[in-house]
């Protein structure tokens, strides 16, 4: 054929091609069908992959022999039963050795105290010992220890410490005439290791088999790679070394039972605890840990002027400070890095048992659990500012606002520091006025909220110390806010009365004394 | 199945698809059949989509998938049937093109093998170079040459037969 041949043909191609009359099909449809055809052959694959799992694990179970070999559930077994098993000696945990020993004490606290598993619900229940939700609430920030704790080393010697059990450090394996012992189970056939169990008397319950070096590991704090079961475990064998060292009533940390609580914020933890079980033989207390970056991340009302807890230092120690209320007994101790350990013995941890259980503890032995080094938060925590005193910012409050021509009456205080009172002019009261100051490395900081009318950065003196003033509405009491976000502090004065001069505000937030060097 | 997709697959069925139904047309000559192999092949086009919204061109994929589709219609046990002149059979319906138009162009391109027919499409409707239509097909450029050498003088016989120009359609 010729070029021009060639051109004839493509063009009577084109024609008939032109000629034909093209069916008018939605575009839609054409989606519709692909959606199916691609539902079909994701069905197929997973039908497939399916399949070709069951022949394969069919296969292999037929070739060991013994089916149960290869059901996957057993892989996941051993890190639960790790975590509750007493006789674990810390290293072991910390190998992660798959050991599956200890599924008896699972189901022995598990059996005894079911509502208790669960410790998030039973710290909601009593109410003072739950971590804040969010670092840095003010309102519910409060605590120090007395003042000639502030900043001091709490003296615990870990060396001291590890003194404290060397009697009960190598415990025999079990003792049979011990009160504690009384199987709970009659499991006649325990998974523990031979070696570990006597062979005169059956023993399934934790409190039996007991370690055969004491738990000295300390806790992991590897900032590469931060895992809270672990860190929770030592928390628990510190514990247990200081109150317990023989293992009679404070039970192996269970992932299980015993759970976690933090309090995070942009990757950074800044509290961490658990609360584990205490056994007295008859029924379970709760021992609940918290390790905090600061004073800020928990809930210690010592020194609230609105509080009803009562609280007192720790007889010889001077280094803690004990609290009683509403049935607990927690005492709280700051670390020389600023870190706050508290401690809460709770007796009516088990929900469902039909007595009160106690944690065998004094006071002092508390605080010096409390005081171990070793109840530390892991990897890289938070460092909390010093505290300021809260004596000195209300005094410093009162003589920078209040001014000569009104006078002030204090309503409360706490420890955060927060001051709340009355100015009145001439007898007569005109404004309700309040200030505070919360650390800026947990997020404290200004935010023009929706109660504000208006908000607005004012630079106030010459070293350029940028203050945010905002205008409260009316209906939500009027006044005025200021605060100063400093390195350290936010401090802040609210005054509900507009005629109180936002100069001398400025003056107080501003003063370098609220931002202390870390 | 993400709005993105769909939205691209849409675009392309909106704007290409009279295309691909002449070219299935072409290669089948039956109005039905060319809308089964043109929704096989979108569909098949839609589970790609991704793939082949990344190649340099769509077009090019949607050709093949249709080129298979056809030549996967072609091999079904139930298109191996032979083919009758009884009249009183059903027909395909009609396709829009008129009798002389289509009759001597028609009747040549029916007479080419499947082969020599895909050839002539790709070639002379959608305008490919040897080694596109050899790269389309999967098979040498030497093949594509003498497959179309083959076609055309077949077809030649046919235009001399009935010479008559039918571009005033155009």
């Amino acid at each position: 054929m010729t070029d021009r041949d060639d051109r004839h043909l493509e063009e009577r191609l084109h024609a008939l091609a032109r000629g034909v009359s093209v069916p008018v099909v939605p575009a839609d449809q054409d989606v519709r069908r692909g959606r199916r055809r691609l539902l079909r052959m994701r069905l197929a694959m997973a039908g497939g992959t399916t399949a070709t799992l069951a022949v394969v694990l069919g296969i292999t179970g037929l070739t060991a022999g013994d089916p149960s070999a290869s059901e996957p559930p057993i892989a996941d077994t051993p890190t639960a039963s790790l975590s509750a098993d007493p006789t674990d000696s810390p290293s072991e945990e910390a190998r992660g050795t798959g050991r599956t020993r200890g599924g008896g004490d699972d189901e022995k606290a598990g059996g005894q105290a079911p509502p208790a598993s669960d410790p998030t619900g039973a710290a909601d229940t009593e109410g003072s010992t739950r971590l804040p939700g969010q670092p840095g609430s003010a309102g519910s920030v409060t605590g120090s220890v007395t003042g000639g704790v502030t900043g001091t080393t709490t003296g615990s010697d870990p060396e001291g410490g590890a003194t404290v059990g060397p009697g009960h450090g190598h415990p025999s394996a079990s003792d049979p005439t011990d009160p504690t012992s009384a199987p709970t189970s009659s499991d006649p056939t325990p998974s523990s290791t031979p070696s570990s169990t006597p062979s005169s008397t059956p023993s399934s319950t934790p409190t039996e088999t007991l370690p055969t070096d004491p738990p000295t590991t300390p806790p992991p704090t590897d900032p590469g790679t931060v895992r809270i079961p672990q860190v929770l475990r030592g928390y628990n064998d510190v514990l247990a070394e200081r109150l317990d060292p023989a293992r009679e009533h404070l039970l192996a940390y269970s992932r299980k039972l015993d759970g976690k609580e933090t309090t995070k914020r942009g990757g950074a933890l800044f509290a961490l605890g658990s609360t584990y079980r205490w056994d007295d033989g008859r029924a379970l207390a709760g021992l609940q840990v918290t390790v905090a970056s600061g004073w800020d991340q928990v809930e210690w009302e010592c020194g609230a002027s609105y509080t009803d807890w009562d609280c007192h230092a720790a007889v010889n120690t001077g280094l803690a400070e004990v609290a009683l209320h509403d049935g607990l007994r927690q005492v709280a101790v700051e670390h020389s890095d600023g870190q706050v350990v508290v401690l809460t013995a709770d007796p009516t941890y088990a929900d469902s048992s039909r007595r009160a259980a106690a944690v065998e503890a004094s006071d002092e032995e508390l605080a010096a659990a409390a005081a171990d080094h070793r109840l530390t938060l892991p990897g890289q925590a938070p460092v909390a500012p010093p505290r300021l005193s809260a004596e000195t910012f209300a005094s410093a409050g009162v003589a920078a606002l209040v001014g000569t021509d009104g006078a002030f009456t204090q309503t409360s205080i706490d420890r955060s520091p927060e001051v709340a009172g009355t100015w009145a002019v001439g007898g007569g009261p005109r404004s309700a006025l309040t200030w505070s100051a919360r650390p800026t490395y947990s997020g404290a900081g200004w935010q023009c909220l929706k109660a504000y009318r208006s908000c607005t950065d004012l630079v106030v003196d010459a070293d350029g110390h940028v203050v945010h003033v905002a205008a409260v509405k009316k209906r939500l009491g009027g006044g005025w806010v200021v605060e100063y976000d400093g390195p350290v502090y936010a401090v802040r004065v609210s005054s509900s009365d507009p005629k109180l001069p936002k100069k001398r505000a400025y003056a107080f937030v501003t003063d370098g004394s609220w931002q202390p060097a870390g | 199945m993400g709005g993105t997709r769909d939205d691209g697959f849409t675009a392309y069925v909106a704007g290409r698809r009279s295309h691909l139904y002449r070219t299935a047309y072409l290669l089948c000559g039956d109005p039905h059949r060319a809308e089964d192999i043109v929704q096989t092949a979108l569909a098949k086009l839609y589970v790609a989509w991704p793939r082949a919204s990344r190649a340099d061109s769509v077009d090019a994929y949607a050709r093949r998938v249709i080129i298979n589709s056809h030549l996967d219609e072609h091999r079904r046990p139930w298109r191996r049937e032979s083919p009758t002149e009884d009249d009183r059979l059903d027909r395909a319906a009609p396709s829009g093109v008129t009798a002389e138009d289509s009759d001597a162009l028609w009747t040549a391109l029916r007479q080419l093998g499947p082969k020599q027919r895909r050839v002539v499409v790709l070639r002379h409707y959608w305008g490919l170079s040897v080694e596109e239509t050899a790269a389309d097909l999967g098979v040498s450029p030497g093949t594509v040459k003498s497959q179309t050498s083959a076609a055309l003088e077949k077809l030649r016989t046919a235009l001399v037969v009935d010479p008559s120009p039918r571009g005033g359609r155009r």
